[in-house]
This record gives C-alpha cells, sequence and structure tokens, in this order.
C-alpha cells in the first residue's frame, strides 16, 4: 500500500510550468477573501476571466477529455493543479461552479454525442458557470418527489415550478434541473433532466438567506437562491439522457455529490483552528497548552483525519475504476456529523469568543465563528446525514438482500 | 497512490482465511473460552509450523522478514476469530524488542526459538498500584553479585500462562530513564502466575517472590532507556493490533448483516429498521475507520515515513471501534448475543480486554498530540 501521491520528474517539471503560470497570471490576492459585497463582486469577476485563461490551457477541467474543450490530464497532473491553486487558496474551477462539475460528469455519461459538443466546451473552458438546482419546496429528502413540470409542445419544453436553495452570489449563465416529463408514470419515470439557459424568459432568480452561505471568495455574506420558472420555453435539444430517464441521469451526479468521487486533502479550517489555539493566549497562556483544549483538538484532529481517509480511499476507487458501494455515503455522512459535532467541541474549547466575528474578539478572521453556523447548514445539502445513512443501508444490504448499486461516475 | 494489497498480501490473507474457517470456527472458539490458554498448544505448533511466528524475525534470525503491513494482513484475518495467543506477545512484541534492543548474541539465543514458537516471550509492565507509563513502573531490580534480585506483582500481562519467558520492565534506577528489561524464565522457583478472572481474555498476574537472575537476563548492553525502546517497538506493533481489531470489527459487521436479513420480527427482517440499519451503520464507520487509520501507519512506517503520530492514533482508533462495534452487535443481536455460547461476547471480552492494554486511547491520543509538535 502507499497512500502519499507521489511524482514523477516529468510531472515536477509540470508543477514548475504551472506555477510559474499561476504566478503570471492570478491576480495578487485574488485568493483573498473579499472585505465587502462590492469587493467581493469585482473578485468574482477577475476568477471568471482566470477561469477563462485557464480553460484556454485545458486546465479549468484537467481531467475532462480535450475533445470537449478538457485538460484530458490523467489524475497525478490534474492533483498538482489542484495542489497549486489551493497554494494560492484558490480551487478548481476558481469560482463557485458546482452545476459546471457535477452537470458535466452526468452529461458525459447520458448525453448524446451532439449534446455533449454544445453543452461540454462552455464549462470546460470558463465561458458559462452552471448551478444545479434540484430541491423544491415539496422535494427535500424525497429529491425524486418533483413537482416542477416540462410540457412538450413541438420542438420545446415548458416548464413551470420552483427550485430552492440554489446557487450563490453574482448570478449564473446556465443551470440544470429535474421536472415531470410523465405525470402518470411511476416514481423515478416520470423526470426529465434539462440544461437550462438562465437567461431565457420567465426565469426569475431572488436570493433567499440562511444561516450561513458562503459567497464566492469564501464570503460569509453570501447567499443561496429561490428560482421561479413560469413557462420557460426549453428547446428539445436541453433534455439529456432521454425522456423520462431524468432520475437515471441523477444518479451520477448524486453519486458525486454524495461522496463518492473522493478527494484528496484536508479541510482548511483544521489549520486557521490549530494555529489560533497555538498563537492566542488566554489567562496567561497558550490555548494548545490548556489540557482540556488539547485534548478536544487531539478528538477534532483524528476525526478529520478518518474523513481525510475515507475520501482519499473514494478518490482512489473512482480513479483506478474499482466498484464503489457504501463509500461515499459513509464520507459524506462522516463529514456532516464531524462538522455538527466540531461546533460544540470548539465552542466547549474556546468559549464565548466562538460566537463572533468581531475584527477584534473573533477567532481567525471569523472562520470559526462561521464554522459554528456552517457546521449546522451544512448537515442538509446534497442529502442530509439521514438520507446518506438510508443510502448506506440499501447498499451495504442491511436487512435485504438485494443490494442497491452505486451511480456510475466516470 | 495504491491502496490495494500487494498479490504476497493477498495471497496471505487467503491461507489465513482458510486456516481460520477450518481451524478455529466459531463454535471451535466458543469451546475455548474457558480454557487456560489462548491457543490450544496443537493450533499454537501448526501456527508456529506455518512461520507466522517468524513474520518480523530477519532471515539472518531464523526469520521471513516480512513488512508490518504483511504481518498486519495476518493479524486482521486472526481478529476476525477473534484467535487470542501469544502470536502476538511473543510474534510481535517479543520479537520486536529483542530485535530492537538485543544484543547480537541476545538476538541469536532468541529470534530463532520465538520464531518457531518453542519460547514464548510476553511483556510484563503494569503494575497494582499505579497507571500505565513510565512513572508507573517501580518495581526495582536490586543489583547481587550475580545480577538482579526481583521482587513485586506485575498486572495485564497477555498470555502469562501460555508464555516460557516473561520480558519484565524494572527499575534499576531512580532516574525518569531508569527502566530496564529483564528476561525471567517463567520455571524459575518464586514465580506465581494465574489468569485473571471476570470480563478479560487470558490477561494474568505474575508474582516474582525472591528471583534472582543473572546479568545476562539484561536485554541490551546497557540498563536504561527501556521505556525508549518499548515506545519504539509500540510504534511498529500497535497499527498491526490496529489491523487485528479492524478485522473483528468487519467480522462484527458481517454476522450483523447477516441477522439483520435473517431475524424475522413484527413480520419482517429486523434489518428493514432504521434503529437496527443505524447500529450497522455505526458498526461499518468504526470498521472503515480502524482499517485505514492502522494501514496507513503501517505504510508509511513500512516506506520509511515518519508514522509515530499516525501509530499512536491508530491505536486510540481502533481500541473505541472495536467497543463501540461490539455494544452496537448486541444491540442488533439483543438477547441472544448475551448467551456466552453464541459466540458474540469473545469479541465484547476481547474489545474491552484491548482497550486498555498497552495504554488506553486517552494516552495514546495525547502522544498523538506530542508526537504532531503541537
Amino acid at each position: 500500500m502507499d497512500f502519499e501521491v507521489s511524482y514523477t520528474p516529468e510531472q515536477e517539471q509540470f508543477r514548475i510550468e504551472v506555477r510559474r503560470w499561476f504566478a503570471k497570471h492570478v491576480p495578487p490576492g485574488l485568493g483573498q477573501t473579499p472585505a465587502s459585497p462590492e469587493a467581493s463582486y469585482e473578485n468574482y469577476l477577475q476568477r471568471r476571466t482566470l477561469g477563462r485563461e485557464l480553460g484556454a490551457r485545458g486546465w479549468l477541467y484537467p481531467m475532462a477529455p480535450k475533445a470537449y474543450g478538457g485538460g484530458g490530464l490523467d489524475v497525478d497532473h490534474a492533483i498538482i493543479l489542484e495542489e497549486e491553486a489551493n497554494r494560492l487558496h484558490l480551487s478548481l474551477p476558481p469560482y463557485y461552479d458546482s452545476g459546471g462539475r457535477l452537470g458535466s460528469a452526468a452529461i458525459l455519461v447520458w448525453g448524446t454525442e451532439a449534446q455533449k459538443r454544445t453543452f461540454l466546451p462552455p464549462i470546460f473552458t470558463g465561458k458559462v458557470r452552471t448551478w444545479q438546482l434540484l430541491t423544491e419546496p415539496e422535494a427535500g429528502s424525497d429529491l425524486a418527489n418533483v413537482q416542477m413540470t416540462a410540457v412538450r409542445d413541438q420542438d420545446h419544453y415548458i416548464l413551470d415550478g420552483q427550485k430552492i436553495f440554489v446557487g450563490s452570489d453574482h448570478g449564473t449563465d446556465w443551470l440544470w434541473t429535474l421536472a415531470v416529463t410523465a405525470p402518470q408514470a411511476p416514481r423515478h419515470h416520470n423526470l426529465g433532466w434539462f440544461m437550462v439557459d438562465a437567461h431565457l424568459p420567465g426565469i426569475t432568480i431572488r436570493p433567499q438567506n440562511m444561516l450561513s452561505a458562503r459567497g464566492e471568495g469564501d464570503t460569509d455574506y453570501g447567499h443561496k437562491n429561490t428560482v421561479f420558472f413560469d413557462h420557460v420555453r426549453v428547446p428539445c435539444e436541453a433534455l439529456i439522457g432521454g425522456e423520462n430517464e431524468g432520475w437515471k441521469v441523477a444518479t451520477t451526479h448524486l453519486e458525486l455529490e454524495h461522496g463518492g468521487g473522493g478527494a484528496v486533502g484536508r479541510p482548511r479550517v483544521w489549520d486557521h483552528l490549530l494555529r489560533y489555539c497555538q498563537e492566542t493566549e488566554r489567562d496567561g497562556k497558550p490555548l494548545i497548552q490548556d489540557p482540556d483544549v488539547r485534548d478536544r483538538l487531539t478528538e477534532i484532529y483524528m476525526r478529520l483525519e478518518i474523513g481525510r481517509l475515507f475520501n482519499l480511499r473514494n478518490f482512489w476507487l473512482t480513479y483506478t475504476h474499482q466498484p464503489r458501494s457504501y463509500e461515499g455515503p459513509q464520507a459524506s455522512y462522516h463529514h456532516k456529523m464531524t462538522g455538527l459535532w466540531m461546533t460544540r467541541q470548539i465552542l466547549e474549547a474556546l468559549g464565548p469568543w466562538a460566537l463572533t466575528n468581531d475584527p477584534v474578539l473573533g477567532m481567525a478572521d471569523g472562520l470559526l465563528e462561521l464554522q459554528q453556523r456552517e457546521g449546522i447548514v451544512a448537515v442538509h445539502p446534497g442529502g442530509t446525514a439521514d438520507i446518506q445513512c438510508v443510502i448506506m443501508a440499501r447498499r451495504i444490504g442491511i436487512g435485504r438482500d438485494d443490494r442497491e448499486q452505486a451511480g456510475t461516475v466516470l | 497512490m495504491d491502496l490495494s494489497l500487494s498479490e504476497t498480501q493477498r495471497a496471505i490473507q487467503d491461507a489465513v482465511s482458510v486456516f481460520m474457517r477450518r481451524e478455529a470456527p466459531r463454535d471451535a472458539l466458543v469451546s475455548w473460552q474457558q480454557s487456560e490458554m489462548g491457543v490450544p498448544p496443537e493450533l499454537w505448533s501448526k501456527m508456529a509450523k506455518l512461520g507466522w511466528l517468524q513474520l518480523l524475525i530477519p532471515p539472518e534470525y531464523g526469520g521471513s522478514g516480512n513488512s508490518l503491513t504483511d504481518t498486519a494482513v495476518v493479524f486482521e484475518q486472526l481478529g476476525r476469530g477473534p484467535l487470542a495467543g501469544p502470536l502476538w506477545s511473543s510474534g510481535v512484541l517479543g520479537a520486536l524488542m529483542v530485535q530492537t534492543a538485543g544484543t547480537e548474541a541476545q538476538r541469536r539465543r532468541w529470534l530463532p526459538r520465538i520464531g518457531t514458537g518453542d519460547d514464548i516471550v510476553t511483556l510484563a509492565v503494569n503494575e497494582p498500584q499505579h497507571s500505565w507509563g513510565p512513572g508507573g513502573v517501580r518495581m526495582a531490580a536490586q543489583r547481587t553479585h550475580e545480577g538482579y534480585r526481583l521482587e513485586g506483582t506485575k498486572v495485564f500481562v497477555s498470555d502469562g500462562v501460555q508464555a516460557t519467558h516473561v520480558l519484565l520492565a524494572v527499575r534499576t534506577s531512580a532516574d525518569p530513564d531508569g527502566i530496564s528489561w529483564l528476561f525471567v524464565d517463567k520455571r524459575h522457583p518464586g514465580i506465581t502466575v494465574r489468569n485473571l478472572s471476570g470480563f478479560f481474555s487470558w490477561q494474568s498476574v505474575i508474582t516474582l517472590d525472591h528471583v534472582e537472575v543473572g546479568t545476562d537476563a539484561l536485554l541490551g548492553q546497557a540498563e536504561g532507556h527501556g521505556w525508549r525502546v518499548l515506545d519504539q517497538v509500540l510504534e511498529k506493533a500497535l497499527p498491526i493490533l490496529g489491523a487485528y481489531q479492524a478485522g473483528a470489527c468487519a467480522a462484527l459487521c458481517e454476522m450483523s448483516i447477516e441477522h439483520s436479513r435473517t431475524r424475522v420480527q413484527f413480520g419482517v427482517p429486523i434489518g428493514r429498521f432504521q434503529r437496527v440499519q443505524d447500529h450497522i451503520i455505526r458498526q461499518v464507520n468504526a470498521k472503515d475507520a480502524a482499517y485505514w487509520t492502522a494501514y496507513e501507519a503501517l505504510s508509511r512506517l513500512d516506506s520509511g515515513r515518519p508514522g509515530r503520530a499516525q501509530a499512536f492514533m491508530a491505536k486510540a482508533v481502533a481500541a473505541e471501534a472495536y467497543v463501540e462495534t461490539c455494544n452496537a452487535a448486541h444491540e442488533v443481536f439483543a438477547g441472544i448475543g448475551s448467551d456466552p455460547q453464541f459466540g458474540l461476547t469473545l469479541h465484547t471480552r476481547m474489545s474491552r480486554t484491548l482497550f486498555h492494554y498497552l495504554g488506553g486511547p486517552q494516552w495514546y491520543k495525547r502522544r498523538m498530540a506530542d508526537a504532531l509538535g503541537w
């Protein structure tokens, strides 16, 4: 076994090339958290510019196929790009493009050749950013209980309905969604999956405030959105995977959203927490020397390490094309429950300081206060913690002989 | 990055798995639970012949010089039983102690015989009035003309009854580093050994009454630094124990999943109830945490990277995971799980026995923090 990602001399050479390119193309301070909503918008525009420059080299979606505008690179080169972006506090893409990431994966698996040629290059080259629209007022954990309708009208579908908890700040170019195409058909066989231009007439996007919602550049004054569809005419070519096959398409991005793709690395909040405890004195000595604080930090570190190993395992399973079962939702469940549990640990260990983002009293530039809120909110998107358990139970085969299969992601 | 076992490791895994099914199935393990020894002597000889006591011994001393990960693959399968016994105490801890601190003559004297199973060495560290740690080693080794005189009691000694020799942690000076290791032949007059009664699997009390040993009993060239030796050995050994516990957790998961499909109450398999599902999910999560922390530590150590913090973490995670997985299994199996003839309590006992064995989770979490340099 080898848990380390190791690099050949050719790959190290690639790293130098990437670092040089980043030094030249990334504006100073781009990775820093913007200080105001206006600055956040400026920062977002710069990130989109960088995205297009990366996209022109195939570095925005490094592992996506070259034929559709991706980089066609292998996983080792992709990790190098990601690591070099992380050094500058950026990720790839350098802006919120969850819809592009998950949607492109679904189109790669289920789209026709023509659809791949239409929809993928703009995503992979950074021309568009994309949001995913899944949750509805009546379709939360029961995601398949979609109420939004798509009625065929010659060479168009007409979409009507509402989606909630969508996207981030600063708007979007594209979005994709699930809508009922066959009201009489049984569950999971009644949906269509549509790729939609966000500027079509009849689409209204309204901000929706949450206890926490990260904005672009990791600001904490971002928001989610409610999206209304009022008689929106979408061309038939926007239907991916065929009529009434939307749920099948969704299994791909749901699998990825449930942690099935895996990841390399550790959450950033840990470094901030440790540094804060090492550098901050309370009652005349560094917090880290308080035995209670120290014990709680060890517990937090261990849970984060276990989460890192789960993600690493999933990453390895995915990119070596091995069968997966419950591993994705397990990593997701672990991540969600650890975040919630950490809010309590940090609150107990560090006291009421954890509850303010006051520039003087707040901790680690307010990031630990943000964790207090985010740890609660993050339990629910992409399937609640309870839903992750439901999926795990089906795939492990608890109480049943037939085991549910994991969604196809590559 | 490659998280798969090598071909050799998969072959080892298969061989041990077949052996366990044939030689130590659940009903056999149940029938041995009241015996004085963790492994029946006939089985011990078979395991020794298969070379499982020689895995960590270098070829120049008659061993097969396998990696820590290879060894862990064996122990993961043994943990599924759980098969107890001094394969661990002697084949891992004993062998590593001699290899790490022994003189050349001592390596030649001990390692081949540990490898064949003719000598069975176990470590005695804990004392009745003190907790785990260097400060807890108080038994004084009094210098005599020919060697040392020993007096006192050691507790929580694994496989003390089955062992032929005890490697005894003693104090040779009051200095914090003044701990040394002495080999004591169990047949020596003045030594009595008994298994501890109660909720333990084969942990013993050893009493030494006016026992005299020669200077050649001292492990290594000189007195002192004994805790450092133990520390170096544990860094390598603890993740192997973690793999044993991960294997035990895996067996518990499989038992519980099977039961969730076949046990019918309220007209449906009990696994249809989300409460029952939650118990099994707890088990699966604990099992995977124990497995991946153990093997990451082993992989680092085998490839010469620093693995100290990871090894200590693996020990803490595995100790807690095993207890957690057993507790969840008792929820799944309910009443029948508490019947000692059923087999679940073999694990329950072992999970408790290993919890504080060689230091508890809290001890290792704190050592992990120290090793990370916080």
